[in-house]
Formats: structure tokens, C-alpha cells, sequence
């Protein structure tokens, strides 16, 4: 693995710090907090999907005994919310615009009572037209989901259609003469790709425990991806200070995006505000399935020129993301946009990317983060464009694919490319030759970019007086395995054992900011703060030890937790001698600190319109190879073995990366075959784990995984990351391996036996 | 979580179990493992208000009789049906059908009694109407139907999905039941009504206590298959046995049962297609024209005719391959 051999602890296992606790039933979530007086809320949802609220009567629920509060928009101050498009409140404020939407919540004793007091409001609605589709949204006459839209405070440069009917967001990009490119084009393919909805089907449903301080601090237990922007999203909606929220995050039971949301959160709050008592919120697995967040949908509009060669000159892409009623994250609508030229220098290149309202439950953070539609668009037309061009589908890619130094369509400059390696080396494991091996047998290759890593982050790093170090961190652990990445980092720098290390995560009061786990920007930007954090710490240290043995700071190493003078052997200070006593008389306690805040605008603004984010540091690649078994009398298709090469980096946990590739091509494969929340009539028909199908363990493949050598000058010890790349390649790589079996092109997610029956009955006639 | 309240009985014996049913009346349930009866009570598509629970009577291990027939406790649990020596040796389809139940947690639980008593599914029905579908539907005792919205009133197309039930057909299982009068018999096929309101021809105080299947003839055969769309946890979307018996010369098909799960509010009987494979010679061309016959699968969970059409009859004929593959092995 790359360069690991140059470190004492980055690029060696170590097992999880939480993995015990995880087993055994230690580690605690937020179901496990049970309080003093605690009460049960429930929320009391819209049983319409677009709706003005007429009236709302909630003194019966009130009445009922044992119930302590009822809350409805007409109890909150007037906020919404939202990431870059401010347009959601805690509870419906006079439209509902989905089935499932939050009208009103309940605190009682019990469970029970809540649930009865919930079927006693009573809420009057005059129903209005309802519009599911985003490409019927699009047209001028769609019902309005959003009357004051434009009115709306956003935090993104709007564009011409932004704000405007149903499109809430929207952003463009314009390289080179798309005119020309298409006039120089020998071919010209067009698809229209539809993806469907994929839910993030963590174990552990959304859950708050709130509570009030005896000093009247406003204390949340939660499962979240982003505490900090939970205490900030609480302060704003409850009109409260940031300082008088603590935010205590639990250990999470997934999240994958979904829970970069803030759901459960303000109701509990604002109950527990309300009744002076805890109050526990956790959702129903119906309610995750219907009225959390889900993969967008959508419409992938694609045209592509090319030369007899096969080199690509020109694409023309339209995105339409059907992000439901309200819109949580637009910035996965930049992100497919940013990823819909695929891993590919394309010189004449537009994009117009959409996220459009629609009545329907919303569609936002999901693992892989709006590049999974994308590229299922972009690497099966590249398949398509390979068999009718009659060129290995490989050297295709290959021929265009992206090399250090290109810039990306957006007009960013790249500096750590390795996709073609990636593309070699995952070529040479499977021994490809031609992608049929047998009537029913074939691979499928695709391969894929993500951007990673930036938004601000910080972290603390103080040693301790015996020698070892804490870090402390607003960034969340979902599973992932952060906590045990920084502290591999932490420990690799001040040259101590991981065991060492203490890491603190999350804890609003004893962690530095972090906007969030997400887009694979742990290991790479919040892993950089920790790293710069605890350098920060050494230089300290080596001061002080500078000053107590009356040397240079440039006369001393750092070895086995003892701060040596190069010029003498036997002359050295123990960290514990140096943080115990003494200093604290001169420098006071060593901590080191950092903070991370790329603002730099990394995209050409004549190019790009509408970025929702200027932040990205750098960007991860990964091909992948699936060996499919498929059944041409039934459709049925299996993926024998899935073969990843990424380019991540340095790799920091081996185990960790293992774990990374195999999740994310699972949640690929689920995405491919077999998940998708069905909503008819912006009812969904099958909100469980049993109905959307996520993969189980028998589903997954044999896993064969590389890593090219990479060191990426801007992430700690040269690493990037993998969570979200390792998604998305699954869905058009199997796409492809259908093609090459049986000559059926299947353009819309999931691939079903249905599907496939039906392309040979159409290919037959 | 179950959001109402109910009693709760354990009962020492099956005896005392009827008992308690027979005094309760129609508001009273039987508890075996619980896992078709506790995700129904927490949507609350069934809701009694008394539990009698079976957890407190251990099931006998199942037993060859004298006239060579098997005895299986109907409160054993699935687990033990796929590892149990006796069954795995002497009837491997019905230790392979429920080794394809769902997964091992439910499959230690759950009872083969509860496997054949399980309520029929369906989309709408299997979930929480608290604001989806809060209209209740036929089987929920109101006055419409979701998915087949054109159906004739009282129509419910809800389907039945064990995977055991049409492999004790095919094994021309016979059922004891105990009631309050004592105990009956009754083939396995005659438990369902064919109604997706009412599915099972059981009084509200009858247990299923055993099943009893018979020796099984010379030159027999058989073929199971589970179409899926994922690998495991997962419900049928069609389910396919064939039982056969060959006749002396290893060619001429004695009889054949083919039955057919997953795809009606019972287990469904070709019975045209039975007919028309007796004493017929059963070469591939054969194979293929009856496996093309006379399905009537209904539309369940998002899987239309024409597919499940088309699925059972591909895995029709691969499995009548099978079974007389198998039965010619014994000859
Ligand atoms: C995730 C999941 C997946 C599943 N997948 C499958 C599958 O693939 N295939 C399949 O066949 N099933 C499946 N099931 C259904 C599973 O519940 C049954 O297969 C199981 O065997 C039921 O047995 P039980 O003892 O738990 O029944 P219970 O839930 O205890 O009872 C079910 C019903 O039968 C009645 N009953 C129980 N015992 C008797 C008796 N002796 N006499 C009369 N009535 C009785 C009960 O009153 C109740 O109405 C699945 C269930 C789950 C939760
Ligand atoms: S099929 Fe039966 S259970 Fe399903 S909605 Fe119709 S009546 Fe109800």
C-alpha cells in the first residue's frame, strides 16, 4: 500500500477504538438515554400530499390525560431551514406539500398516549393539484409548490432558473464551444436515463432525546452526522443562543448522508423547551421510509459527441433531480452536475443540472451524493458509445480519461489523478480480454470520479501529563470509523502509539467546529485540521523541551514518547517529565490547535454558474469490474464478483478501507438491482426493509480490492478518501455486463428480471 | 412497539390452549414464534386483545411411525425443521423449503404451525396507516382496494406466502387439529378458504397441532424453487414444487402435483396440467408444453401476470427437470 512503509502507525490496521463496545451492547445510542420524567413525542403527519392548512384543532389531543404539550407551526417562531435553500420549517406552516409532512407533535407519559393524542387533531385542509413528476414540474402550468419561492433566502449565486415555478436550484457549466464540438463530432449519441429513488436504510432511526439544564441549557442527545450544525440549525429555528445548546451526539447507528439532516431535533427540543421536561423523539421505520430523505430521483438527459477514434469532444447533459417538497441539499444536484463528465477531459462541455419540488417525500444526502445518477448516465453511454464505435470499452476509457494536471469541465485544476492506473490495474485482476465470456457469463467495467474533502473544520489537540494526547473534533463517526482514522493521525504525528490517543468527538462543548461528515471529506480535510492540530502540539512541546534542556529546537528529535538532543544519546526528556509539573509554571498546558476554511473558488466562474459549493480540495477515482451470471430466460442477474481499484491516497486503516469498498459497492449493488422507494400518488408503497431491499449479506459478491499509488500533496500524510466513490460505479458497471450478455441496454434503475425480459422481447421483435 | 394494550396467556398444554381461545371468542390469538403476529399487531392489521401463547409447551421432535408415515409437532420451530436428521433424510424438499424462510433469526423463532397459519400479504396491508392509506381497505373491514381498485367489492387479492404449505400439498400432508371438541384430520390443501379476507378454513379455537406425511412412493421426484429478488430475507415472489412419481420404465410420469405459492390467496393447483402429465411420457417437448399451461398467478407486490407468468414457467420446467432427474436417481 502506498508508502506506509515510511510510517510508524498510518497504513496499519488497528482495530476500531469502538468495536468492542459495539459488540458487546456497551456503546450507547440515543434510544439508550432514558432520562428523569422523560415523555414520548410523536409527530402528527399530512395525510394530503399538497395542501393549504385551512385550520388546525389540537384542544382535544391537549385534553387528553397524560398528554403535556402539543405544538404546531403557530407555536414556533417563524424560521425555516435548509442547507442552501432556506424553505422548510419544524412543522408545516400553512401548505402541506407531502404525505408524511410534519403538521403537528405530541409530548405525553408514555408512548401510547401520544399515539392516541396524535388521532385527535383534527386539521382541515383544502386540497390543491399535486405534481409528482419533475419533469411535469418543470412545465409553466405545474400547481406552484412554493408560493413565496422566490422570496426565499438562499445562499447560492442564483441562476437564471433558480427560484423560479418548481426549480429551486440550479447550475451550469460551459466549457469550451459546444456548437463547434457537436459540428466536429463523427457520432452523436443521446440517452435519457431515469434513476429511482434509493433510501440511506440505517439500522438506527432518527432520534432525539432533549433535555433542559437545571441552568436552563437546552441539552440534545442525538444520532446525527453534523452536531455543529445541529446546535446552529437549533439556535436559529428556537431563536436561543448557540451557547446555550449542547449538543452530545451518541454513537450512530448509520447514517450515510441521511443523517446530515436535522429532523428529530427541533421538535424535541422545542417540546422539551415547551414542557421543562426531557423529551424523547425517535421515528418509526415507516416514518424514515416516507418522510425522511432518500437518493434523488430523476431524468439524465445525455448527448455526447464523439471522433471515429473515440475520443470524447463534446457532451451535453441536463440533470433534473426530483429533490420532493422541500429541498435538504441541493449541493448533490451540484455534485452530479461536477460528475456527469465522468472521469473525462471533454472540451466542449454543458451542463444545466435541476433540482426540482415535487409532492413527494425528499430526495437528498445519500452516500455517493448525487454522482451515483450521474455516472449510471455518463459510463453506460460510454459502454454504449465503446460497442457501437467497436472499441474495447476499457481503452475507451482510457483514451480520455482525465490525467494530473487536466482541468475538470468546471475549469478546476486537477493535481492527483490516478484513474488510469486505476483503470489498468482493475483491467490486469480480472485478466479482461473482451467483456463476454460466456452466452449467459459477462463483466461490465465503469469507472468514476468524486469530489472530496473541504468545508471548515477544526480540531484541538492537548497532550496530557502522562504522555499522551486527546483530540478533540466536532466531526461525527457513523461507523466509518473516524475515531479511530484521527487518532492513527494524531498519533503518527507526535509519534506516540494509537493506544495513546484519546479522541473526543462531537460534543458541541468540548469540540472545535466541524461542519460535518460528508462527501469524503473525514480522512482527507478533517483528518488535515488533526493533523496540523497536533504538529501545532509537537512544536509546543519541542519549545518547552528546547527550554528546559536549554538547547535549540532544531538540536531536538521526538522518539518513543521522549524528546531527544540529536548531538547526545542518553540526553532526552519523557513527554510525561515535560507536560507533568514543570511547564505548567511557564507555557501552560500544550495544545495545539488548526482550523481548516478552503474559501479559495477552485472552479472558473465564466465556466460555472450556481456552484452550491466552491470547496472542494481534491478529488478520488476508482474503477470497478463485475462478474455477472445472467439469466436470459428470467432476467435474473448475479453478480458472481465485483473486482475495485481506487485511488485514494495514502491509505491510513487497511481495515477501514476494506470495510469503505465493500459498503459502498453493496449500497451500489442495492442501488443496481434491487432498491427503490415506490411513490404512487406521493403515497410510498413499501416504506420497510423487507419491501425496499437493500442487499443482505448473501447478495454481496466475492470483493477483489487495490489501491494505485497515490500521495495527494493536500490531505493528511498524502490521503483521500473512498466512502462515496466506492458507490458509484456498481449501477452502470452492471448495467454494461447485461449489455455485453445479452445485448439488452437497460437505461432505468433498478435493473429488474421484468426489465430485462422485456428488452429481449423488444430486441426479439 | 405495539401501541394498545392486551392480555396475555401461557398456557401448559395445546388443551388448555383451545380452552382459552373457545372462551374468548374471535378476539383471542395464538402466539407461536411470533414473527408473522407481532409485525401485524404493531401496524395493527390484526389486533387481539388476548395472546395465547405456545412458548410454554415444548414440541416433540419429529417421529417415523410404524406405517412409515413422519409426525412432525406443529410448534417446531423452522430451524429445527432444516437440521433435523429425520427430515432432512427422508423429506430434504421440505428441510430445503424452510431453510428458504426468510432468514436464521426469524427461522429460530418462527413455527412451522405459524408458517402455515401466517396471514396473507400484501403491499398495503403490511404497514402502518396512520397517514398512508388511512382509508381501510376490504380486508381491514372497510370498503376499497388499493392496488386493484377495480376489483368486485369484498375482493381481496392479498397473497399467501408460505414457502411450506405447497410442499405439504405436494406430500399430500394431512393436518391434525386440535379444537374444543377434540381433534380432526384434514388434508393440507383443505386449510385455505381461496378468500384473501378469510384465508383459512380454521375455527377460532383450533390449533394445528400436527403434521402428519405420508411414506413416500417408489421412483419419487421432486423440485422446489424460491424466486426471489434478493438472495435472502426475502419473501416469495412465486414459489414452485412439483411432486412426481415415475413408472417402472423410468420414463412414464405416474402422476405429477404441481402447486404453486406466493401467487393467490392460497397455494394454487394446476390441476389441467397435472392431468394432462399422467401416465404421459415425459420428454422435454412434454416438459415445456406443460409448463407453459394454465397459470394464474396474481399480481402481488409490484410483480405484474405477464412476469410471474413467465417466471413460473421457466422454473416450472427446470424444476420438473429436476424431479424426474431425482426420481430417476431412486430407480
Ligand atoms: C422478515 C421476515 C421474513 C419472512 N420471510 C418469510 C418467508 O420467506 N417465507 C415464509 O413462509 N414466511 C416468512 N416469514 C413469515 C414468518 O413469520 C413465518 O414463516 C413463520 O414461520 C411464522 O411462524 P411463527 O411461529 O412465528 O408464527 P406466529 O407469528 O406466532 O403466528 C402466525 C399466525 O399463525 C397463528 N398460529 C400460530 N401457530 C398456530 C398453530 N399451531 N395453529 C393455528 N394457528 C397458529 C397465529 O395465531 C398467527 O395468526 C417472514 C417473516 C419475517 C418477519
Ligand atoms: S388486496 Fe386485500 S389487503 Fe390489499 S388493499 Fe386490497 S383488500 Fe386490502
Amino acid at each position: 500500500m502506498t508508502r506506509s512503509n515510511e510510517f510508524a502507525v498510518i497504513g496499519k490496521t488497528t482495530s476500531k477504538t469502538d468495536a468492542i463496545a459495539k459488540v458487546t451492547g456497551d456503546a450507547r445510542f440515543a434510544t439508550d438515554i432514558y432520562l428523569k420524567n422523560m415523555l414520548w413525542a410523536r409527530v402528527m403527519r399530512s395525510t394530503v400530499a399538497h395542501a393549504r392548512i385551512i385550520s388546525i384543532n389540537t384542544e382535544k389531543a391537549k385534553n387528553l390525560d397524560g398528554v403535556k404539550a402539543v405544538l404546531t407551526s403557530a407555536d414556533m417562531p417563524d424560521g425555516k431551514y435548509g442547507a442552501l435553500v432556506l424553505d422548510m420549517g419544524v412543522f408545516a406552516q400553512d401548505k402541506v406539500r407531502y404525505i408524511g409532512e410534519a403538521v403537528a407533535a405530541v409530548a405525553a407519559v408514555d408512548e401510547k398516549t401520544a399515539a392516541r393524542a396524535v388521532e385527535l387533531i383534527e386539521v382541515e385542509y383544502e386540497e390543491l393539484l399535486a405534481v409528482f413528476d419533475p419533469l411535469e414540474a418543470m412545465q409553466p402550468e405545474a400547481p406552484v409548490i412554493h408560493d413565496d419561492l422566490a422570496a426565499y433566502t438562499t445562499l447560492f449565486e442564483r441562476t437564471e432558473r433558480a427560484m423560479t415555478g418548481n426549480v429551486n436550484y440550479q447550475s451550469n457549466i460551459n466549457t469550451g464551444d459546444i456548437e463547434a464540438g457537436f459540428a466536429a463530432a463523427d457520432f452523436i449519441f443521446e440517452d435519457t436515463y431515469e434513476v429511482q429513488k434509493q433510501h440511506p436504510s440505517y439500522m438506527e432511526p432518527n432520534s432525539t432525546v432533549a433535555d433542559v439544564d437545571e441552568t436552563g441549557r437546552l441539552i440534545i442527545y442525538n444520532t446525527t452526522q453534523r452536531p455543529h450544525i445541529n446546535q446552529a440549525i437549533l439556535s436559529s429555528l428556537l431563536g436561543i443562543p448557540i451557547s446555550k445548546i449542547r449538543v452530545m451526539p451518541c454513537h450512530v447507528g448509520g447514517g450515510f448522508g441521511g443523517k446530515n439532516r436535522t429532523l428529530t431535533e427541533p421538535t424535541a427540543a422545542a417540546l422539551a423547551l415547551k414542557t421543562r421536561q426531557p423529551v424523547r423523539l425517535t421515528f418509526s421505520h415507516e416514518e424514515e421510509f416516507t418522510s425522511a430523505t432518500t437518493r434523488h430521483s430523476g431524468v439524465l438527459k445525455m448527448k455526447t459527441g464523439v471522433k471515429k477514434d473515440g475520443t470524447l469532444i463534446a457532451s451535453d447533459v441536463k440533470l433534473y433531480y426530483d429533490c420532493g417538497a422541500y429541498a435538504p441539499t441541493p449541493n448533490a444536484v451540484w455534485l452530479g452536475a461536477i460528475s456527469s463528465s465522468g472521469a473525462y477531459k471533454i472540451p466542449n462541455s454543458r451542463v444545466e443540472a435541476f433540482s426540482i419540488y415535487t409532492n413527494k417525500m425528499m430526495g437528498g444526502a445519500f452516500r455517493g451524493y448525487g454522482a451515483p445518477q450521474a455516472n449510471f448516465a455518463r459510463e453506460s453511454q460510454m459502454d454504449r458509445i465503446a460497442r457501437e464505435l467497436n472499441i474495447d470499452p476499457i481503452e475507451l476509457r482510457l483514451k480520455n480519461c482525465l490525467v494530473a494536471g487536466d482541468s475538470l469541465h468546471t475549469g478546476q485544476k486537477l493535481h492527483s489523478v490516478r484513474v488510469k492506473e486505476t483503470l489498468e490495474k482493475a483491467r490486469d485482476m480480472v485478466a479482461w480480454q473482451s467483456p463476454k465470456l460466456a452466452p449467459n457469463r459477462a463483466l461490465g467495467v465503469a469507472c468514476g470520479i468524486f469530489a472530496c474533502g473541504g468545508f471548515a473544520t477544526s480540531s484541538i489537540v492537548k497532550l496530557n501529563m502522562d504522555g499522551t494526547a486527546s483530540v478533540a473534533t466536532g466531526a461525527m463517526d457513523m461507523g466509518q470509523g473516524l475515531r479511530t482514522v484521527m487518532g492513527q493521525i494524531t498519533a503518527e504525528e507526535l509519534g506516540i502509539s494509537s493506544d495513546d490517543v484519546n479522541v473526543v468527538i462531537g460534543d458541541t462543548d468540548l469540540t472545535p467546529f466541524d461542519v460535518g461528515i460528508f462527501g469524503d471529506r473525514g480522512t482527507h480535510t478533517t483528518g488535515l485540521a488533526v493533523k496540523k492540530a497536533a504538529e501545532d502540539a509537537k512544536i509546543q512541546l519541542l519549545e518547552a523541551a528546547a527550554d528546559a534542556m536549554e538547547v535549540d529546537v532544531s538540536a531536538l528529535e521526538i522518539k518513543d514518547k521522549k524528546v531527544f538532543d540529536k548531538s547526545s544519546d542518553n540526553r532526552f526528556l519523557h513527554f510525561r517529565e515535560l507536560l507533568g509539573g514543570g511547564q505548567y509554571k511557564k507555557g501552560g498546558p500544550i495544545i495545539g490547535k488548526a482550523s481548516i476554511n478552503p474559501t479559495e473558488q477552485p472552479f472558473d466562474t465564466n465556466i460555472v454558474q450556481g456552484a452550491a459549493s466552491k470547496m472542494f480540495s481534491t478529488y478520488t477515482f476508482a474503477t470497478h469490474i463485475v462478474e455477472t451470471e445472467i439469466d436470459a430466460k428470467t432476467g435474473e442477474v448475479k453478480v458472481i464478483k465485483a473486482t475495485a481499484v481506487h485511488d485514494c491516497g495514502t491509505v491510513i486503516n487497511p481495515a477501514g478501507l476494506k470495510g469503505q469498498i465493500i459498503g459502498g459497492l453493496t449500497t451500489g449493488l442495492g442501488y443496481a438491482l434491487f432498491e427503490d422507494v415506490i411513490i404512487e400518488d406521493g403515497q410510498v408503497k413499501n416504506p420497510s426493509f423487507l419491501e425496499c431491499r437493500m442487499p443482505t449479506a448473501v447478495d454481496i459478491p466475492e470483493v477483489e480490492f487495490a489501491t494505485v499509488d497515490e500521495f495527494d500533496s493536500r490531505g493528511p500524510f498524502g490521503a483521500k478518501g473512498v466512502g462515496n466513490v466506492s458507490v458509484i460505479n456498481m449501477a452502470p458497471a452492471i448495467a454494461n455486463a447485461v449489455d455485453a450478455a445479452l445485448g439488452v441496454r437497460i437505461k432505468s434503475l433498478p435493473i429488474t428480471p421484468g426489465k430485462i425480459l422485456q428488452g429481449l422481447e423488444e430486441r426479439a421483435n | 412497539m405495539i401501541l394498545y394494550d392486551f392480555e396475555y396467556e401461557r398456557p401448559g398444554s395445546l388443551k388448555e390452549a383451545t380452552a382459552l381461545l373457545n372462551e374468548s371468542g374471535d378476539g383471542a390469538r395464538l402466539l407461536a414464534g411470533g414473527t408473522d403476529l407481532m409485525p401485524n399487531m404493531r401496524v395493527e392489521v390484526v389486533t387481539p386483545s388476548l395472546l395465547v401463547s405456545l412458548s410454554g409447551i415444548e414440541p416433540a421432535a419429529p417421529e417415523k411411525r410404524a406405517d412409515g408415515s413422519i409426525k412432525i409437532d406443529a410448534l417446531t420451530k423452522l430451524s429445527d425443521l432444516v437440521d433435523d436428521e429425520l427430515i432432512k433424510s427422508e423429506l430434504p424438499m421440505l428441510a430445503e423449503a424452510a431453510h428458504t424462510v426468510a432468514g436464521n433469526q426469524v427461522r429460530v423463532m418462527g413455527t412451522l404451525g405459524g408458517n402455515l397459519c401466517q396471514e396473507t400479504r400484501c403491499l398495503y396491508y403490511n404497514q402502518k396507516h396512520d397517514y398512508q392509506f388511512v382509508e381501510p381497505c376490504y380486508k381491514r373491514g372497510g370498503d376499497c382496494c388499493f392496488p386493484f381498485p377495480g376489483n368486485d367489492h369484498n375482493t381481496c387479492w392479498s397473497v399467501y406466502m408460505s414457502d411450506i404449505a405447497p410442499v405439504l400439498i405436494a406430500l399430500d400432508a394431512t393436518l391434525e387439529i386440535l379444537g374444543p371438541d377434540g381433534t380432526r384430520e384434514i388434508p393440507m390443501a383443505d386449510l385455505f378458504t381461496g378468500d384473501g379476507l378469510n384465508p383459512f378454513t380454521l375455527g377460532a379455537a383450533e390449533i394445528v397441532q400436527a403434521v402428519i406425511v405420508p411414506p413416500l412412493p417408489e421412483r419419487f421426484g421432486w423440485g422446489y424453487h424460491k424466486t426471489t429478488v434478493r438472495g435472502g430475507l426475502d419473501f416469495g415472489t412465486a414459489i414452485i414444487v412439483i411432486a412426481l412419481q415415475l413408472a417402472e420404465d423410468g420414463e412414464t410420469c405416474s402422476w405429477a402435483k404441481i402447486i404453486y405459492g406466493a401467487v393467490g390467496q392460497g397455494p394454487l393447483r394446476p390441476t389441467t396440467t397435472e392431468i394432462s402429465m399422467k401416465s404421459a411420457v415425459l420428454d422435454p417437448p412434454l416438459i415445456a408444453v406443460a409448463a407453459s399451461q394454465e397459470i394464474s398467478p396474481l399480481p402481488h407486490h409490484g410483480f405484474n401476470k405477464g412476469y410471474l407468468r413467465e417466471n413460473i414457467r421457466v422454473y416450472t420446467e427446470r424444476s420438473l427437470v429436476r424431479a424426474i432427474a431425482r426420481a430417476r436417481d431412486k430407480s
